[in-house]
């Protein structure tokens, strides 16, 4: 409880805790943890922030104090509690869950194109030409190659998804693509699938949709960067 | 005297923040009970059946409720799409004869009805012709009351014609006895979209321009090319060596040159992204804009040239010659290699696929004693569906066959054995009947069917 107090009263506390967190930001830009929340874009922002706020901190360090501070307000030490949790327990998101709430309204879709080989589009490729072009028929029998996680929408099948960002998970959207799921496949909400097939027209709730219809399913780790553009 | 001085603040503060927060709470009540409204309608030139309409609301809509719409007559069609922006596809297979009506309705996904919009689409193409005329050749359209309208003045000899894949013009290349070569566009404003019966009508006639005047008297040939965005590609080959030159223009944009080297006619892709370039060692795919499609040109090697695009599916027609003069009939899927569908000694004349690749129709001719012309049918694996012979009848020197995925029919022309004029002739898809028309006629093709409309009164707006 001294100890504390003494902590608390320190006048090196502000600048350890901000030292603390550009170091946060810097560890978070080079572990790649930022893949896991933000659009790769924005990630020399992030690692600037953190050098900025760990030579504020070190400035602040090397400054003799102008005055005997009081009592640091609480609030420091419990920013630095946060900022060692944040270092020592990694984030560990469920896509699907934050999928499941969200809208599924992306961007313009691109044109559909001959020129593109099928089998070479992204499953995010896949659902804004599908957005755009949505008869099925345009697309039936071509080659799909495409990995995703497994998303499960309630009351609806469980799909091969990504989630795109423009910013940050906080306006993470997510594309998904209907899947013919195979009797002996077994997938399981948040895991991380690569899919060899074909698309196939399927009736769903009375209309011809999209359907990959697979050939290979193979379960695979989440990639460095989840999130697609 | 401190609480005299900052209690009026906080007051006005919380008086701003109050109505700020009501303003923001009218408003958004007022959002809450508006109405969806529709954006815009378009004709979709990429389908895999007859026709198709795209619709745009402005706020994602109930496809159930928007499929309850009511089309008149009743032709077999299915919606499909998702969010704001759906689809109206008219199947295959049930010719259309007449425009149709839809009274649009739907409701969003709060349950609020949209008003109800009428409007009237004809989505038949208008046919064109070339036809002969006095001391030349001049291209008429023919009307959907049977009249013929010339659409250019007479030229000597018209070599090419080439209908804007959106409907919006028609490109011609002319030549004369000096040799002179020109290049022209008649600009069309389509009426085959309305928000009245009476709107819909014949196209009417814009500019003329005239591309390439041919007065150098230096062009050894000029091609012609479009897509469905209705883009133009002129490909002009001189006499003199580096001479060539091609550019792509479309309405509103200047020319873009392409410094291209072809062995053979450049086509552009139905779907605007790239052309088809025939090189000396075979056919080669190029991406019209390289930086944006982050992909390079793909190659296919053999004597190949392309024949049809079935412009709904990415599929596309070629004829192979190989070295013992036979010729096959290759249908091109994407990411597949060139599936064979038919291999003989007969010449191919023409070829033509509906939208899907599903059926495809070839003209055949046997060199013999009497030149025979065969019409055949086949499906996508090559299994012949149906073959029929076209008597006395011949495809006319360069006619092509054009497929018209919303009447089911094939248009060409056709002359008799000993020489006759040219006729504009209509093929039943189908059934392969041939009907002649009287009109005589040197090249014909269809000039399909476009349009957006935007001008929908929103509510309130």
């Amino acid at each position: 409880m001294r100890s504390l107090r003494h902590l608390r009263r320190a006048s090196v506390l502000p600048p350890l805790v901000l030292t603390l967190w550009g170091w946060v930001l810097l560890w978070s830009s080079l572990s790649s943890r930022l893949d896991l929340l933000l659009n790769a874009a924005f990630h020399p922002v992030v690692t600037i922030a953190g050098v900025l706020l760990m030579l504020l901190g070190l400035m602040q360090l090397r400054l003799p104090p102008r005055r005997r501070l009081a009592v640091s307000p609480l609030r420091w030490l419990l920013s630095a509690v946060v900022a060692l949790l944040i270092l020592v327990l990694p984030p560990e998101p469920s896509f699907s869950d934050l999928a499941a709430s969200r809208p599924a309204s992306l961007p313009a879709a691109p044109t559909l194109s001959f020129f593109l080989p099928p089998e070479q589009r992204t499953l995010t490729e896949w659902v804004r030409l599908l957005r755009s072009q949505p008869d099925p028929e345009l697309h039936a029998g071509d080659p799909v190659r495409i990995s995703g996680f497994v998303l499960d929408r309630p009351g609806e099948p469980l799909q091969l998804a990504r989630l795109t960002v423009r910013c940050c998970l906080a306006d993470a959207t997510p594309a998904g693509l209907a899947v013919d799921w195979p009797a002996d496949a077994k997938p399981q909400a948040d895991q991380w699938l690569a899919i060899e097939g074909t698309m196939t027209v399927h009736e769903r709730n009375g209309v011809p949709v999209s359907v990959v219809s697979p050939t290979l399913i193979t379960a695979i780790p989440r990639p460095e960067r989840p999130l697609e553009p | 005297m401190t609480n005299q001085a900052s209690s009026p603040r906080p007051r006005l503060l919380l008086g701003c923040l109050a109505a700020l927060a009501g303003l923001a709470l009218v408003q958004q009540q007022i959002l809450l009970r508006r109405p969806p409204w529709l954006q815009s309608v378009a004709i979709q030139p990429m389908r895999s059946g007859a026709a198709a309409l795209d619709v745009l609301f402005s706020r994602p809509m109930d496809p159930a409720s928007v499929a309850a719409s009511a089309l008149d007559p009743d032709v077999p069609h299915r919606w499909f799409g998702e969010q704001d922006r759906l689809r109206l596809l008219l199947k295959s297979g049930q010719p259309i004869a007449e425009p149709l009506r839809l009274q649009l309705r739907g409701q969003d996904l709060r349950r609020l009805p949209i008003g109800e919009q009428v409007f009237w689409w004809d989505p038949r193409p208008h046919l064109l012709a070339v036809v002969p005329s006095g001391q030349g050749e001049r291209l008429t359209l023919r009307l959907r009351d049977g009249r013929w309208q010339p659409l250019a003045p007479i030229q000597q000899r018209i070599l090419q014609i080439e209908p804007l894949g959106n409907g919006a013009g028609v490109a011609l290349v002319s030549d004369d006895s000096e040799a002179r070569q020109r290049v022209l566009l008649r600009q069309l404003s389509q009426k085959a979209l309305s928000v009245q019966e009476q709107g819909l009508g014949d196209p009417q006639l814009g500019p003329l321009d005239e591309l390439e005047s041919g007065a150098s008297g230096s062009l050894l040939f000029a091609h012609l090319s479009s897509n469905q965005r209705g883009e133009l590609l002129v490909q002009l080959g001189g006499f003199e060596p580096d001479s060539d030159r091609v550019w792509i223009q479309s309405k509103g944009t200047s020319r873009r040159m392409l410094e291209l080297k072809a062995s053979g006619p450049l086509r552009l892709l139905p779907d605007g992204n790239g052309l088809v370039l025939p090189s000396y060692d075979g056919l080669e795919l190029l991406p019209l804009n390289p930086s944006l499609d982050g992909v390079s040109r793909q190659s296919l090697p053999g004597s190949r040239e392309v024949k049809a695009f079935c412009s709904g599916s990415g599929r596309a027609l070629l004829v192979r010659h190989w070295p013992d003069y036979r010729r096959s009939v290759e249908l091109v899927i994407p990411a597949r290699p060139p599936q064979q569908d038919w291999l003989g000694e007969a010449g191919v004349m023409a070829a033509a696929c509906d939208n899907g690749g599903e059926r495809l129709w070839l003209v055949l001719r046997e060199a013999g004693r009497r030149t025979q012309d065969m019409l055949l049918k086949l499906d996508s694996e090559g299994t012949v569906l149906g073959r029929k012979s076209l008597g006395d009848w011949r495809l006319s020197s360069g006619a092509e066959l054009d497929y018209d995925p919303v009447r089911d029919q094939l248009l060409t022309v056709v002359q008799t054995s000993d020489g006759d004029q040219g006729r504009v002739a209509l093929i039943s898809g189908a059934r392969l009947t041939l009907k002649v028309l009287e009109q005589p006629a040197v090249l014909a093709r269809w000039l399909p069917a476009g349009g957006t409309l935007t001008d929908f009164l929103g509510p309130s707006r």
